[in-house]
């Protein structure tokens, strides 16, 4: 294994295993709402429940090939989504629509429960 | 009057509890074992402590120095470098299953970029769901890994990843020297160890997303817990139903709509991965569910999975055993009816009642037991002031000790299943038979034939090419005749190989080999011949 392998293996674990954890650990958590360890537990564990997830989604949906370009872009394109819910909490319209549509769902579940 | 007994009880508690540590170091030190049934402190240190948890108050603990946290750094590398020891020893990974989950992921690899859904042999789609493989094909994409090294790297790490998930659970739920001692114990429990040394991988991860997918329930965090529960259900099926239980309870005491809509959500996320294997999962569950009723009915103890069972679980965690079981009585005096009590109830059925994989759910049990162990250590002991607390910290080391002493022994000990030149044997085949050509193997030698010769395997009971029964097997086994051998290999047109590993417990019957029809064409530490009349 030379260096070049080294630091692809280093780095892709980190793109692949960590990243897209990381920025959906923000999604759910706050900044200053959980330490460092409950960061690295979530990023981990979320990143290696994420990524299969979406690639088989959008492999199964869209037929798209597990290539290196796409593989990359669905990281990418998880970690964009994730930036995204985390600048939509924090606009207030956005969170208000997200809060009615929560109680929207719930309503109806609700209902159909009781029914 | 009552409270005179309380007293007394709990001072006998005190009392039983330091002879029973130094009993069980001096017993794991081999310097001193008594002729008693060490296990009936399982049950007698829980019942003295009762006054002690009738008392125990749920109080906000002060912040613990920080230094303290850097115990679960401490933890999370002990774990590591036990886990890495094996591999300075042979590059060769441990346990059984090396063979299958490098088969299966240079399967995946080999169809990139596409996922081979439909070309996947019937086997591969009971014992392994997507998920693994499709990660395994995303790191080989853009992390340049094989199959071996994510088996020998990656396995390890996230075995020694899981301090971190049980220490945000514990903590959240018992507090943060709890969470700390639950990190310490993870890190030396045997149990934890040994589906490290049986290359367990799929159930590490179950246990990763396990431990997340309570502290999402717990933390009421739906959407968090829907992906948690969605990953189970593609990463190991064992574990999701297990969850899937423990929400059962949850919801029917707490009545929180969210745990639907997360149960609802997870459904959604996983459709993709099971439609196609419906009939296959449904299978695998109706199997279970046979084997459960069969053993209810007989208590014959079919299909627990290989794995030691209770009675050898009982005594490599007989140190923390008694605390679990304090743990649990404090959550039912209280009245806290969390997941972590439902799933320890549901796995502790499952193992002693030996429903279904029960030797397997044994893994699974051990990390309730040590979450419920440290808040029976916690709340009888270190919650408390003077004595108690000085009791409690030296019998808690005295513990930690002993119970990590056969952990330690095992990280020293533990060897692959087959050396070097057996793996060269292996490889020879790959690298001299015909493409075309089967290989035939013992079902201990099968997986490694399978994973590394990169040849159909003939083997008793496993894969798609082997067309014999049982009996048949046997009796080819048994037969010296070349002549009878041969007929058995004929019906497979190809050249056919015999691969034996030198291995104690493996048997394949040399003799019938002997004939005209095969010629020895290996011998060092393993044999192999080439059978001439197939093909």
């Amino acid at each position: 294994m030379n260096v070049l392998d080294v630091l692809r293996l280093f780095f892709g674990g980190l793109f692949v295993l960590f990243m897209p954890g990381l920025a959906w650990s923000y999604v759910f958590f706050n900044r200053k709402t959980i330490d460092w360890i409950e960061r690295v537990a979530l990023s981990f564990g979320l990143s290696i429940a994420l990524v299969p997830l979406t690639v088989f989604w959008l492999n199964w949906l869209f037929h798209m090939k597990i290539t290196l370009l796409n593989t990359s872009l669905t990281v990418c394109g998880l970690i964009l989504v994730s930036g995204i819910c985390v600048v939509g909490r924090k606009s207030g319209r956005v969170r208000d629509a997200l809060a009615r549509l929560k109680s929207i769902v719930l309503f109806r579940f609700g209902r159909r429960s009781k029914g | 009057m009552g409270q005179k007994i309380g007293k007394i009880i709990e001072l006998s508690y005190l009392q039983v509890l330091v002879i029973f540590s130094i009993l069980l170091l001096l017993k794991g030190l081999n310097v001193l074992s008594l002729p008693i049934n060490y296990r009936l402190f399982i049950l007698f240190l829980p019942v003295l402590a009762i006054p002690a948890l009738l008392k125990a108050k749920v109080v906000d603990e002060k912040r613990l120095p920080t230094v303290l946290f850097l115990l679960v750094l401490v933890a999370f590398l002990f774990a590591l470098c036990i886990r890495l020891l094996p591999l300075t020893r042979s590059s060769i990974p441990l346990g059984y299953d090396p063979g299958f989950y490098k088969y299966t992921m240079d399967v995946y690899a080999n169809a990139l970029p596409e996922i081979p859904e439909t070309g996947l042999a019937t086997w591969v789609k009971e014992m392994y769901p997507q998920g693994l493989f499709v990660l395994s094909d995303t790191m080989h994409i853009l992390g340049g890994t094989d199959a071996i090294g994510l088996i020998n790297y990656l396995h390890p790490v996230l075995g020694a990843f899981l301090v971190f998930p049980l220490f945000i659970v514990t903590r959240n739920l018992f507090g943060q020297r709890a969470g700390i001692i639950g990190a310490v114990l993870y890190a030396i429990s045997y149990a934890q160890y040994t589906t490290f040394a049986m290359l367990y991988l799929k159930n590490v991860l179950g246990l990763m997303f396990l431990l997340l997918a309570i502290y999402a329930l717990e933390k009421k965090k739906d959407v968090l817990m829907a992906i948690m529960f969605a990953a189970l259900g593609i990463f190991h099926r064992p574990t999701f139903l297990l969850f899937a239980l423990i929400l059962i309870p949850y919801f029917i005491l707490h009545r929180r709509r969210g745990v639907i809509l997360a149960a609802l959500g997870a459904a959604v996320l996983i459709l993709p991965f099971w439609l196609p294997r419906w009939e296959i999962n449904l299978g695998v569950l109706s199997g279970a569910l046979g084997a459960m009723v069969t053993n209810i009915q007989t208590g014959e103890g079919l299909g627990g999975g290989t794995f030691f069972g209770l009675d050898t679980y009982t005594t490599v965690a007989l140190a923390y055993l008694p605390f679990a079981l304090m743990g649990a009585i404090y959550l039912v005096i209280k009245r806290n009816w969390n997941s972590i009590l439902f799933y320890s109830v549901l796995s502790s059925i499952i193992v002693v009642c030996q429903l279904f994989f029960f030797r397997r759910f044994i893994i699974k049990l051990d990390i309730a037991v040590v979450i419920l162990a440290v808040a029976g250590i916690d709340y009888t002991l270190l919650r408390r002031t003077g004595i108690w607390r000085l009791a409690g910290i030296g019998a808690g080391i005295l513990l930690l000790v002993s119970a990590g002493l056969p952990t330690v022994t095992a990280a020293n000990n533990v060897r692959p299943l087959i050396n070097e030149e057996q793996l060269a044997a292996i490889e020879w085949i790959r690298d001299n038979s015909e493409e075309n050509a089967y290989v035939l193997a013992t079902s201990n030698d099968a997986p490694w034939v399978l994973g590394w010769s990169g040849r159909r395997v003939i083997a008793p009971g496993l894969f798609e090419w082997n067309v014999y029964n049982k009996d048949e097997w046997f009796s080819f086994f048994a037969t010296k005749s070349p002549e009878a051998a041969r007929q058995f290999l004929d019906v497979y047109d190809g050249p056919i190989y015999i691969y034996y590993s030198k291995n104690p417990g493996n048997y394949l019957g040399l003799e019938k080999f002997q004939g005209n029809y095969f010629r020895k064409v290996y011998d060092n530490g393993a044999v192999v011949y080439r059978y001439s009349g197939g093909g």
